[in-house]
């Protein structure tokens, strides 16, 4: 196996990021941060001798006078919530609802601006020159083990609505998020991948046959996604009341039918 | 064949060792974590309301991590509040009195509460593996993310002090080196390792040591084997690690034998009171 080696860094934060790292793999080290493996670990790096050894001592300290999970006894309760604990659990709650926040409107962002990007490219670019991470949707579900059906029955859309995506013949800037979270969730890529995707042109049915005395067209406009969901006649009832409560990404411009 | 299919998407780990190797999660967390994912998202979430560890469902740590990282990636949030409640209910009690067994203030606890948690959270949720230890190895992540906030916690308290540390000993520095002797030294490890009896025995004693700093240089050189001082500039030092002279070092360790000392003899005149 090839061996990895880190090459020191001179900003401060890679060396924070790497000291991180550094202190992770102690930890995670058997028999553990003690005095006993201290000095090799100095030995490794001696840049961080200091911080190793405030790691090994603290270590310590929590190892005989704090928590140690793996010593817990057997048969006892997970929770012990009396009401001074409880409000400690709720104040962690809000600041891990407020990360969890936070990377959603990041992501929300992110995918706006990748969308709205790779959209106002040329449509000769769009076209031929952009490429993304995936081929099509199905293929990226068939690497993960997952079949069409799985597919759509994991991220709850109709046959219909899944083949539209697939060939991106809806307006990505219309796709909600958590649809394209749930995708690409599903086929395990990226979602940032999975909203380029979407953004690249319109494309026929792989296996498609046409009239060979007439030239076979795409759509002039893609459709918006949430037209797309109140016309299938396919679709859950329910699923679609769920799907049609998404928020529509900013930017999108509201479809004449949205606003019946 | 869904199922089969199910049972091919537990994420596999990305982050690596120093050495290249991936990180793994234990067999037993991945068994779990086949029989989690075949279940329905309903059936994960009232598993992971159980609280009885000795439960065949009772989820693992690194599984609930996993379903938070899954619920995260679904931007779910409704079912990621269900699953991080339950985490937090289990580590909130560790974190809080790993804290305060560090030296954090009792005003500060809460914040340095909230640093831990949403840097816990935060790696967990991150895509780029950050979080993939939590999934081998809870505790210790856990308790090295504590060690971290800490650490900087402590550097800032270092800071808005702008002095040598020194304080709980009202009889000033230097001056007492007498060791007051222990009525009953608690167990050396090497006689209690793995007994859990003990172990809370060791706690109590500890817990009764009032200078957070004195309960540390008890602990290093009791449990750990440190020297005070050394000639070998190489072997790690209590002395070198607090940056104070051996002889405050010895005056600590003392202090704190006194602390355990008075503990034990209450412990002993509660055990002598009749019932």
């Amino acid at each position: 196996m090839t061996v990895e080696r880190e090459m020191p860094y001179e900003n401060g934060e890679e060396m924070d990021a790497q000291l991180e790292r550094i202190l992770e793999e102690y930890a995670a080290s058997e028999p553990g941060p003690s005095r006993a493996t201290l000095p090799v670990w100095i030995r490794e790096y001696p840049q961080f001798a200091q911080e190793l050894t405030e790691f090994a001592a603290r270590w310590q300290l929590m190892e005989w006078a704090g928590d140690d999970a793996d010593n817990e006894p057997h048969g006892a309760k997970a929770n012990v919530a009396d009401e001074e604990n409880e409000r400690l659990i709720l104040r962690g709650m809000s600041a891990a609802q407020s990360v969890f926040y936070a990377r959603r409107a990041a992501r929300a962002k992110q995918v706006s601006e990748a969308v709205a990007a790779s959209v106002d490219r040329s449509p000769h670019a769009a076209s031929e020159g952009m490429s993304a991470a995936i081929d099509s949707l199905i293929a990226a579900a068939g690497h993960v083990g997952l079949t069409y059906p799985a597919l759509r029955d994991r991220v709850g859309l109709s046959d219909a609505l899944l083949q539209k995506l697939n060939r991106r013949l809806i307006d990505p800037l219309t796709i909600p998020v958590r649809v394209i979270a749930d995708l690409a969730g599903a086929v395990q890529q990226r979602v940032e991948s999975v909203a380029a995707y979407f953004a690249l042109a319109p494309t026929f049915a792989i296996g498609a046959q046409h009239r060979a005395n007439q030239t076979p067209t795409l759509p002039k406009a893609q459709e918006d996604f949430f037209d797309a969901v109140r016309n299938d006649a396919t679709l859950r009832v329910s699923r679609k009341d769920e799907l049609l409560a998404l928020p529509r990404p900013a930017g999108s411009v509201r479809s004449h039918e949205d606003s019946q | 064949m869904a199922q089969e299919e199910i049972r091919s998407l537990a994420r596999p780990l990305t982050r690596r060792t120093k050495s290249g190797m991936l990180y793994a999660r234990p067999p037993e967390v991945e068994a779990q974590l086949q029989s989690l994912l075949r279940a329905t998202v309903d059936e994960q979430l009232v598993w992971a309301k159980l609280q009885d560890q000795e439960s065949p469902q009772f989820v693992k740590d690194e599984c609930l991590v996993y379903l938070i990282h899954e619920a995260g990636l679904a931007d779910d949030d409704a079912r990621f509040s269900a699953l991080t409640r339950q985490l937090l209910g289990r580590c909130t009690p560790t974190i809080t009195r790993s804290l305060r067994n560090l030296g954090v203030a009792a005003p500060d606890v809460e914040d340095a509460l909230s640093d831990v948690v949403s840097e816990m959270i935060s790696a967990i949720l991150s895509d780029d593996g950050k979080g993939d230890f939590y999934q081998v190895r809870f505790g210790k992540a856990l308790r090295s993310r504590i060690l971290k906030v800490h650490a900087r916690y402590f550097r800032r308290q270092k800071r808005a002090r702008r002095e040598v540390a020194f304080g709980g000993n009202p009889k000033g520095e230097a001056e007492n080196e007498e060791a007051v002797p222990l009525e009953e030294r608690v167990a050396a490890p090497g006689d209690i390792a793995g007994d859990f009896e003990n172990r809370l025995l060791i706690r109590g004693a500890l817990a009764a040591i009032k200078d957070s700093r004195h309960r540390e240089a008890f602990v290093l050189q009791n449990y750990d084997g440190w020297q005070v001082e050394s000639i070998d500039p190489l072997e790690p030092t209590i002395s070198g690690h607090f940056g104070k002279t051996p002889r405050t070092i010895r005056t600590w360790i003392s202090t704190a034998e006194r602390d355990v000392a008075e503990w034990r003899v209450a412990q002993l005149r509660d055990e002598e009171l009749p019932t």
